[in-house]
């Protein structure tokens, strides 16, 4: 049925009487907008807050004690994470006031833990400063499910990975010959606003998206 | 009349053929597209003369301007057509960008709506000349409406066929015309006065609608 | 499918109804006014737009060597492509990968194309439960209903008719009104299913040809929960999804979510290119794509029609459409309400069942003024008009002149002759004149307009007498 149903449609559309030619395509206005490392940092800090992110500037020698705190105050009893990341390395080797739940793990069944886990945290490709999301890659260490289910989630994004653009993003880091299987910008804490447009946080993803912005 | 004889207290002398009747658009828009083309063709005959057409309609004129270069595709009128729509004007437009029309005013003090009809402020692109216009007179106070971009449910054959709707597209549009407390609705374009009208009438309203050219005309006219 | 009634029986009905007008005058105004702050600055607006418009252009010019390389391109990456020509046939493939996979119970994230295939009902008849995801879809299905708005699925109904049908259909929900703590309880049933769920369902907001990449965009998580906790992935699509490469995807991701509910992008976008690889912890086992026609091709046949499958399905024209702002999208008795859905449910279903949706328009040309990718719905709309009043046979258009109408062709018939000719249009005018106001209220067409209006007023005398006797020259 399968190929047949596509000969068809596909011998169809190229039966499709021409038109006038298609308009050029003017990237232009997709990259127009620079800005300075300044300016980008500020611009995702505002708006990224602005849909109900909790963002903390803190230093690469601070963040893992602002991490602490973050989750002292939220009172969550875990927090899961990759022991194996540049990030987790730090956090693994010291003593914490919460149980560590390692997504990278030998065996490890991923689903049963993202379900059970309180935070978690994850490291993130970088940011985009025009429409103000995280830009994520999850990988065999970090995997999809950490990010997403546990009902709070702790980004650390170093400052100097805020580009432009998600158009700028695509280009210089070569995303066309190099997707991987998943990929994802992030730009607040799940919501819906389904019921009378009231917005609501928190409805299937993470409830609450903290980052821990890492200044240079 | 009043669009004529503004024009003309201006100075300017008014050719009004006596053979024209529509310029096709309910034909048009009801997908009747032979029988609009038959009109139009009239209309594009009368008008040879390289002079600016002005329509004291919105949607007449956007018939013209928009789509007879699409109606007349591959008629023997073609080229005909597609330079009586260059030379077409909203009366509003061309009082402000042509005549630069500087109004004085010499009413008593009135507070008035604007409603802009969709076809002029869509395919005519005219949206703030008529408001213009009545800034310009010093008596009267412009209280724009809250929504002053929706339609008001006229539509032409649309108000026929779909009476129900229209109706309720009327409703708020009055109601939202009650509400800035104006005594007066001015509008640019018949089809949506007699509509608005229509329905103040019947909700027994004592705000008037009334065509922009009649307005400015009362409150300038040197008699 | 057939609708029940006419647009007209329906919108009378939804007019009857005061809450449901509440409902949509307020959502809506608020949604025109949040899309008017995200495009303040018009030379932006102007550029992105035509950038948009140029890109789905491009893609439909392309669009048979852009689907072969999507599948080409899917394929290496591991995801099985499936081609249907109906949507019977979409619902058999699905079917069958979920019998395959002994699944008896599907999650699904937001498609409206799932709608379009009725494929809930389809699978239920099969013995597999279909459980909608997003919470406006699911709110929907508890109601037993379609959803209003190809967005906001249930904006049509308030909180506290949400309400009712919670404490109805949820077990052990305690009646209560704040929308935080509905959709806290909507979270935890939907939790338990998402994790138990044998496959997951979504839409396609755009695939990928370049890359063989499915991108999604949304709010909630549902769509990534579905998409990463089962562990077979169904995603389905029109063949007009399509855009040639990952540049292509970033003014649309600016434009859709700005339109639709003025963000400046939606929480997540979703980018899939593979199913789980080797060494990865999470993620579906298999990833299917499903590319449906459904009468896209016969669309596409025409340049001028095939504008229509230019839309990024934003919904911003049913925002704007002061039609659709007083009736709401049931009325429309279709899956795409509002003006796209005016001049595409006629076009995939025929003119026979939902033609006089054409009908359904003041042509205010508020859709086309804010369309982010330029659809000429205005324009289209004239053109199905005319193709089902006269309809010649090598229409591509579906059902094209089954609403010739003999006595609507010999009125136009009578109206092209009086106002082609001076002489009779005079004669008329001079008639209308004296009797006009002799007319009674019941006459044809002045019983619908004086259902709320006052008669109009025929001038005793006519313009061009009055303008004669002015003294205006002829020429």
């Amino acid at each position: 049925m399968s190929n047949a149903a596509r000969d068809r449609i596909l011998g169809r559309l190229r039966q499709s009487t021409p038109g006038p030619k298609a308009p050029v395509s003017d990237f232009s206005i997709m990259e127009e907008r620079q800005w300075s490392p300044e300016e980008r940092t500020n611009r995702l800090v505002e708006k990224m807050g602005a849909v109900n992110t909790e963002i903390h500037q803190t230093t690469a020698d601070d963040w893992p004690l602002k991490l602490a705190e973050v989750i002292k105050v939220k009172q969550a009893k875990n927090l899961l994470f990759a022991k194996t990341t540049w990030a987790g390395e730090r956090i693994a080797s010291a003593q914490q006031e919460f149980d560590f739940l390692f997504c990278d793990d030998a065996d490890v069944n991923i689903k049963d833990l993202a379900f059970k886990a309180e935070a978690s945290l994850t490291t993130t490709l970088g940011g985009v400063a025009d429409a103000a999301a995280l830009v994520l890659w999850p990988t065999p260490v970090e995997p999809r499910l950490v990010s997403l289910v546990p009902p709070i989630h702790i980004a650390l994004l170093e400052e100097d990975k805020i580009s432009n653009s998600f158009a700028e993003v695509i280009k210089t880091g070569d995303w066309s010959s190099n997707m991987p299987t998943n990929a994802l910008l992030v730009a607040g804490p799940s919501k819906t606003a389904d019921i009378e447009q009231e917005l609501t946080y928190g409805v299937h993803g993470p409830k609450e998206l903290v980052v821990l912005l890492i200044k240079k | 009349m009043a669009g004529i004889q503004l024009l003309q207290r201006e100075g300017v002398r008014v050719i009004y053929p006596q053979g024209q009747s529509c310029c096709g658009q309910p034909a048009y828009n009801s997908g009747h597209r032979a029988d609009a083309l038959k009109v139009a063709r009239q209309q594009v005959k009368l008008f040879k003369k390289d002079i600016p057409i002005v329509l004291p309609s919105g949607s007449c004129a956007g018939m013209m301007f928009k789509h007879y270069s699409e109606l007349f595709e591959g008629d023997p009128l073609e080229k005909e057509a597609t330079e009586v729509a260059n030379r077409v004007f909203e009366l509003t437009e061309f009082l402000v960008h042509v005549l630069k029309v500087d109004l004085k005013d010499k009413g008593e003090p009135v507070k008035v709506t604007w409603h802009g009809s969709c076809h002029s402020q869509r395919e005519m692109g005219v949206r703030e000349e008529p408001k213009e216009l009545l800034r310009q007179l010093e008596s009267v106070e412009l209280q724009e409406l809250k929504r002053e971009k929706e339609c008001c449910g006229f539509g032409g054959t649309f108000a026929v066929r779909q009476p129900e709707v229209s109706a309720a597209m009327v409703e708020d549009k009055t109601k939202d015309i009650s509400d800035t407390g104006a005594s007066a609705v001015v509008s640019g374009d018949c089809g949506c006065l007699m509509n608005i009208t229509g329905t103040l009438e019947a909700k027994q309203s004592r705000v008037k609608g009334q065509h922009i050219a009649e307005f400015l005309l009362e409150r300038t006219d040197e008699a | 499918m057939k609708p029940e009634g006419t647009f007209r029986q329906r919108a009378k009905e939804a007019l009857a109804d005061k809450e449901l007008r509440g409902n949509f005058r307020r959502a809506m105004d608020s949604l025109m006014v949040k899309r008017a702050n995200q495009f303040s600055d018009v030379d932006e607006w102007t550029r992105l737009r035509s950038l948009g418009e140029a890109v789905r252009k491009r893609t439909l010019e392309k669009l048979p060597d852009l689907l072969e390389k999507l599948e080409t391109n899917c394929k290496k990456n591991g995801i099985q492509v499936h081609w249907a020509e109906t949507t019977d046939e979409a619902n058999q493939i699905i079917l069958a990968i979920l019998q395959r996979r002994g699944a008896k119970k599907v999650v699904k994230g937001k498609s409206m194309v799932s709608e379009e295939m009725h494929l809930n009902a389809f699978l239920g008849e099969h013995g597999i439960t279909a459980l909608e995801a997003d919470l406006g879809e699911y709110i929907v299905q508890l109601a037993e209903q379609m959803p209003s708005h190809i967005i906001m699925p249930a904006i049509h109904l308030n909180r506290r008719q949400i309400a009712d049908l919670f404490k109805k259909k949820i077990d052990g929900f305690e009646y209560t009104e704040s929308a935080v703590e509905m959709t806290a309880a909507a979270r935890e049933v939907l939790r338990r299913e998402f994790s138990e769920a044998d496959a997951g369902l979504s839409g396609v907001n755009m695939a990928v040809a370049e890359t063989g990449t499915i991108v999604l965009v949304e709010n909630e998580g549902n769509g990534r929960m579905v998409t990463t906790v089962p562990p077979v992935h169904i995603a389905v699509t029109g063949i007009d999804k399509i855009v040639e490469n990952l540049e292509d995807v970033t003014p649309i991701l600016s434009l859709l979510p700005r339109s639709a509910t003025g963000q400046d992008i939606t929480t997540y976008v979703n980018m899939i290119s593979s199913p789980r690889k080797e060494g990865e912890k999470d993620g579906p086992e298999e990833v299917h794509l499903v590319l449906l026609d459904n009468g896209r091709t016969r669309i596409h046949a025409d340049p001028e029609t095939r504008q229509t499958l230019q839309c990024i399905r934003c919904g911003a024209c049913m925002n704007h459409c002061p039609v659709y702002t007083k009736v709401g999208g049931h009325a429309y008795g279709g899956v795409y309400p509002g003006p796209i859905g005016k001049i595409l449910t006629p076009q995939i279903e025929g003119i026979e069942p939902y033609g006089d949706l054409t009908s359904a328009s003041t042509l205010c040309n508020a859709c086309v003024e804010i369309c982010p990718v330029k659809i000429p719905i205005a324009q289209m709309l004239v053109r199905l008009r005319n193709e089902a009043a006269t309809g010649c046979p090598e229409s591509s258009v579906k059902e094209a002149g089954v609403k010739k109408s003999t006595v609507e062709d010999m009125v136009w018939k009578g109206w092209s002759t009086s106002h082609s000719s001076p002489a009779a249009y005079s004669m008329m005018t001079a008639v209308l004149g004296m009797t006009g106001n002799m007319m009674p209220k019941s006459a044809p067409m002045l019983k619908e307009w004086t259902s709320v209006r006052a008669k109009p007023k025929f001038a005793k005398k006519s313009l061009h007498r009055m303008v004669k006797k002015l003294g205006v020259d002829d020429e």
